[in-house]
């Protein structure tokens, strides 16, 4: 009967459909267990973001115990959001699309399951750590050694899934989405294992500390975040309009520039440093030729919604999508911009970076994992969203939020840069001109975590099952006569 | 032991298709509702965009000629050593105002002020100042000594007495140093001849023993050299009679003021 399978053409509707329901039911528990996971990291990780930026408004702020110093609350933050929120996202919205691009159900869910709580207990171990002293004074790496080898178990288990997944898959046509999925799951063990224990567990001597730590930093959102953000939009993205994506050959280019650029971008954050010119160089070079893949996806993913935006109205999964593939380029011609040596001189060293990073990892990455479990999670469960004002609240508070963090922080941070290289400013000086921006920057917190709050609600009822049981989709606005064509999330 | 790739999966959805479990009409609304796959379209890759990405990759050829440091693993400033530009880019040495300013604003200000003024009563000024300038019975070998060991107690500077701890700076490289010194001299009106990083180098080497801050009356023991412009420091026959050899610590007869506590 497998012949029958392996022809498509004989392969009905039904059975097709039949088979979506056996693969979404497989990855039931894995896919909530990350979900679920990522939104509890996400609302610790919002208040350890508000305590860090209402710090920098009133410095004396809770600052009589060691544990919630601005030292180890920020890298806390990052931590949180980097590790226990958008990796555990994307793990979960890669397991969901891997079995759905494999077309078989999802199989060795144990090995998942087993994942799950390594990366559930290294987060935790880590964040405590970081907070109780034990953090390490390297970007993106602070998580204590026993922390990070729990991670890094976590990873091999999701590594040797994934490879077995792609071995077990039904033949057939390999989807772009593969194979960025399929890349990301290699490279980020394969990163993470070196980096640590090149800074970690066997540290080298001198300045090549600070390359190996950028070259890590650089390719967590590089070789991690960026190739499941793209892989999740170039399925959903489709998927929700039901049209082809525009150019399988643009895919290509698009990929092989990314798996080849990207790996050099992170020497661009030592730019001024005490690095040999070429590395210094090679990178600019590196991060210029990100117009490459960065323009080719852009194009891709536009000309497929082109003559379809007003399916932006309706459809919640399509609208984050489509807001995070947009600051995806966004991001990374600021980024471009910023690996400019003349430019940089201006924006290292001041808020400006920290507006990228968020339009990175939040406008980019973060709205399009919301995208994508507002389109999972109803399939997973077996439920409907129970409620689309809850999802308009979580849109315009986040999207607002995001927006207003990223525009306030970018001209913070070009005054203070201004600031910083006028030598007639001392140094304090320079600081008096971000306060302002500062002050508006919590404010961007606030509503970024009013709307982690509302999302929270959202996604408890939803496994909840809570609300009627309904069988159209959840959508921003219910007259679907007015639609195009009917939207299916 | 390997199971068939594709047989493990099939099976377990050939046993539902032949309605032994899910039936179709009971799958959630979400599934039954959704469109294809995604599959690809094959539009090509437009011609001008194809040029575009050509024209970065020559860009990127010329930076990376300009800019590599020659791909050589210890020149770390892209614009030293160019091949495309030969030696015709190599810069000239750092402007000691330029440089010398950054220092004074991050090391010096808080005492002396970016004024140049100094604190009345408390820190003496540096504008005008005989020490800077070399009046008097100051030389330039002071003024780097200073610099390198610090100075206590009572200092006469322009008429009024100052009381006061300088700290020692000879953490500082001889390059850095002469640059403070050299726009100091050169700023709010002052104007002297630059002090050399060889100068600076000669004097740390003569005081390698020092250990404490200079008093003034351990200062005026100490015969007094000027150099002359940007020349490099004096010949040995030159400096002044019994002069710079003598070690650091006071001489002998010297009675040692003891310093008042800042």
């Amino acid at each position: 009967m497998s012949a029958i399978l392996a022809h498509p053409a004989t392969v009905t509707p039904e059975m097709e459909k039949t088979r979506r329901a056996l693969i979404d039911e497989s990855t039931r528990l894995p896919v909530i267990l990350f979900y679920g996971s990522a939104v509890f990291w996400l609302l610790i990780g919002s208040l350890l973001a508000l305590l860090a930026s209402f710090k920098l408004n009133e410095p004396t702020l809770l600052n009589q115990w060691g544990w919630l110093t601005f030292g180890r609350v920020r890298p806390a933050h990052l931590n949180a959001v980097v590790y226990g929120w958008a990796s555990a996202a994307g793990i979960g919205t890669s397991l969901w699309l891997m079995a759905r691009l494999c077309r078989t159900p999802l199989r060795h869910s144990k090995l998942l399951i087993g994942a799950a709580i390594f990366w559930n207990i290294g987060v935790l171990l880590g964040i405590l750590g970081i907070l109780s002293g034990d953090g390490r004074s390297i970007e993106w790496l602070e998580f204590p050694n026993y922390a990070s080898f729990m991670l890094f178990v976590a990873f091999g288990l999701i590594a040797v899934w994934a490879i077995l997944m792609f071995r077990f898959r039904e033949p057939g046509h390999i989807y772009v989405s593969q194979w960025y999925l399929l890349a990301a799951f290699l490279w980020f063990p394969w990163l993470y294992s070196t980096a640590n224990i090149l800074l970690n567990f066997q540290p080298i001597q001198g300045g090549g500390q600070g390359a190996v730590n950028w070259w890590y930093g650089h390719n967590t959102l590089g070789l991690w975040f960026t190739p499941i953000g793209l892989a999740t939009a170039y399925y959903l993205i489709p998927k929700v309009l039901g049209r082809p994506i525009h150019s399988y050959y643009l895919s290509i280019l698009g990929f092989w520039s990314l798996a080849l650029f990207y790996s050099w971008n992170g020497m661009h954050h030592l730019i001024g440093g005490p690095f040999p010119a070429w590395l210094i160089s090679a990178s600019v070079v590196a991060s210029v030729m990100m117009f490459i893949p960065v323009i080719t996806t852009a194009i891709n993913h536009h000309m497929t919604v082109r003559g379809n935006f007003q399916a932006l109205k309706w459809s919640p999964t399509l609208r984050f999508t489509v807001f995070g593939a947009m600051c995806y380029t966004l991001a990374s011609l600021q980024g471009i911009s910023m690996a400019i040596p003349s430019l940089n001189v201006v924006t290292h060293f001041t808020h400006y970076t920290v507006g990228h990073a968020h339009l990175g990892l939040y406008a980019f990455f973060t709205m399009i994992m919301f995208g994508a479990m507002y389109y999972i999670l109803p399939r997973v469960v077996g439920w409907e969203w129970p409620s689309a004002r809850l999802i308009r609240w979580h849109f315009w508070l986040v999207a607002i939020g995001i927006g207003m963090m990223v525009v306030v922080l970018t001209l913070g941070g070009l005054l203070q840069g201004l600031a910083l290289l006028d030598p007639d400013i001392t140094f304090m000086a320079s600081l008096d001109y971000t306060k302002p921006w500062l002050f508006l920057r919590s404010i961007s917190g606030l509503l970024l975590t009013a709307g982690h709050i509302v999302f929270a609600v959202s996604f408890t009822l939803l496994l909840l099952k809570a609300g009627a049981t309904r069988s159209e989709p959840t959508l921003f606005a219910t007259d679907q006569d007015r639609q195009p064509e009917p939207l299916n999330a | 032991m390997i199971p068939d790739p594709h047989q493990a999966g099939s099976d377990e959805l050939q046993s539902h298709l032949e309605g032994e479990g899910l039936n179709v009409r009971d799958v959630h609304g979400a599934i039954l509702r959704e469109k294809d796959d995604p599959r690809d379209g094959y539009e090509p890759i437009p011609l001008w965009l194809v040029s575009a990405f050509m024209a970065l990759v020559f860009w990127a050829g010329a930076y990376l000629s300009f800019y590599s440091g020659g791909f050589q693993a210890d020149v770390f400033d892209p614009v030293q050593v160019s091949w495309a530009g030969g030696g015709a880019a190599v810069k000239g040495p750092p402007d000691p105002m330029v440089v010398g300013k950054r220092l004074f604003t991050a090391n010096c200000v808080a005492c002396h002020q970016p004024t140049g003024l100094g604190v009345a009563g408390q820190f003496p000024p540096l504008a005008g100042s005989e020490w800077v300038l070399s009046g008097d019975w100051h030389g330039d070998n002071h003024l780097i000594r200073i610099l390198l060991h610090g100075l206590q107690g009572p200092v006469q500077v322009k008429g009024s007495t100052y009381n006061g701890a300088m700290a020692p700076w000879k953490q500082l490289k001889d390059e850095q140093i002469a640059m403070i010194l050299t726009y100091i001299r050169n700023e709010w009106g002052n104007s002297a001849p630059p002090i050399t990083a060889e100068q600076v180098a000669k004097v740390r080497e003569e005081t390698a023993g020092q250990t404490e801050p200079y008093t003034q009356t351990q200062l005026q023991a100490i015969p007094a050299i000027k150099y002359e412009s940007a020349a490099p420091p004096a010949p040995e026959g030159q400096t002044a009679p019994g002069g710079a050899d003598v070690p650091p610590p006071a001489p002998a007869g010297t009675p040692l003021a003891t310093p008042a506590a800042a």
